[in-house]
């Protein structure tokens, strides 16, 4: 690889610290080059889509928008089924169905059965029992960081530095 | 030179849809990548699962490639950039189990436990580390990639001036973090220099 130009050092002392430098990783038998994995470019190659890049990069920027709104579809509904039914356990139950209409009527039921179904998601956050469950949790989220601590500290393994 | 037409061509034919062409940048620069990867995240299967991101980031964006520009400089700053980015993300993400499969000590014998044989050159790796990620990068590009400043300062984003200040620090830290014996040995190279 083409070295690095010397003459930009615009002082002598950048020049002595930079040339001190590369004596002293010498004196480490650095830099070292580290041999990759023998399958490492094969891999790299199975992960590249087959199409041209202009056509992936369009297929991928497709694919993330799709999932972005896929993703937002989501929260909303579930935004609106614990609205739902917090209005259910909070207020009447028959009121969103009432906003629509009669409660008879196909759209009201619908709604109706809406809230039915996203009451039991509101409920337990309101059982004393959760308040109880707290401290359990805060020794569990301990104990993972104990273990992530701990795993933490066993030395990193090193690939093999070869010439 | 000609290397650098070869690249120009590749990436030319790349972007017409031959992926074979891409097959030999690939080749030419899995090795380099890797090192830079490994170098700064000092971690095997980080660094290998980030080389196939950081060449998958380069095919897509290979559009974006200036042919005035050498090759493996936009390699690097995509590489330098995933990487970094991964170092954030790693300060902020929970363990897997893979990870902790693969840290655990292992009882297998192989290229691991033979570089980890290698102190030397564990403890400058080490040492490396414990610079903070903007000086490491600048440090690597300069002795483990052997870029002159223009190049850092392009790969970086960052102007010439601040590319010699930040290796002016990072040498300083990265002696410090050597120990006693880094300080000795390169009060005795300042001297001798």
């Amino acid at each position: 690889m083409e070295h690095g130009n010397h003459h930009e050092l615009n002082t002598n002392e950048e020049l002595n610290e930079d040339a001190a430098m590369r004596r002293l990783l010498m004196r480490y038998h650095q830099p070292a080059s580290i041999v990759p994995p023998p399958d490492l470019s094969a891999r790299i190659l199975a992960h590249i889509p087959p199409t041209p890049p202009v056509v992936a990069a369009m297929t991928m920027h497709r694919r993330q928008r799709l999932k972005r709104m896929l993703s937002g579809a989501i929260v909303v509904v579930l935004a609106c089924l614990l609205s739902l039914g917090i209005w259910g356990i909070f207020g009447d139950s028959t009121g969103p169905a009432r906003l629509l209409g009669s409660i008879s009527a196909d759209l009201g039921q619908i709604v109706m059965i809406l809230v039915l179904a996203a009451k039991p998601l509101v409920l337990p956050a309101l059982d004393p029992g959760l308040t109880l469950l707290a401290p359990g949790i805060l020794i569990i989220i301990g104990i993972a960081w104990l273990w992530w601590y701990l795993v933490r500290s066993v030395p990193i393994q090193m690939p093999h530095a070869g010439t | 030179m000609e290397q650098q037409v070869d690249e120009v061509q590749w990436v030319a034919q790349t972007l017409a849809g031959d992926q074979l062409a891409f097959t030999h940048l690939v080749e030419r620069y899995t090795r380099l990548v890797y090192n830079h990867a490994y170098r700064m995240l000092n971690d095997a299967q980080d660094a290998e699962d980030a080389v196939q991101e950081i060449f998958l980031k380069a095919y897509m964006r290979l559009d974006s490639f200036d042919p005035s520009r050498r090759f493996v400089s936009w390699l690097l700053t995509i590489s330098s950039n995933h990487c970094i980015d991964r170092l954030r993300r790693k300060r902020q993400t929970w363990l897997t189990l893979d990870d902790v499969a693969y840290w655990l000590p292992s009882s297998r014998t192989g290229p691991e436990r033979h570089a980890l044989e290698q102190e030397q050159q564990a403890t400058v790796q080490q040492a490396l580390q414990q610079l903070p990620e903007h000086y490491r990068l600048v440090m690597i590009l300069r002795y483990w990639h052997e870029l002159s400043y223009t190049e850092i300062a392009d790969i970086t984003e960052l102007t010439e001036s601040t590319v010699k200040t930040r290796l002016h620090r990072g040498r300083k830290m990265l002696v410090n973090a050597l120990g006693t014996d880094g300080e000795l040995l390169w009060n005795m190279e300042t001297i001798t220099s």
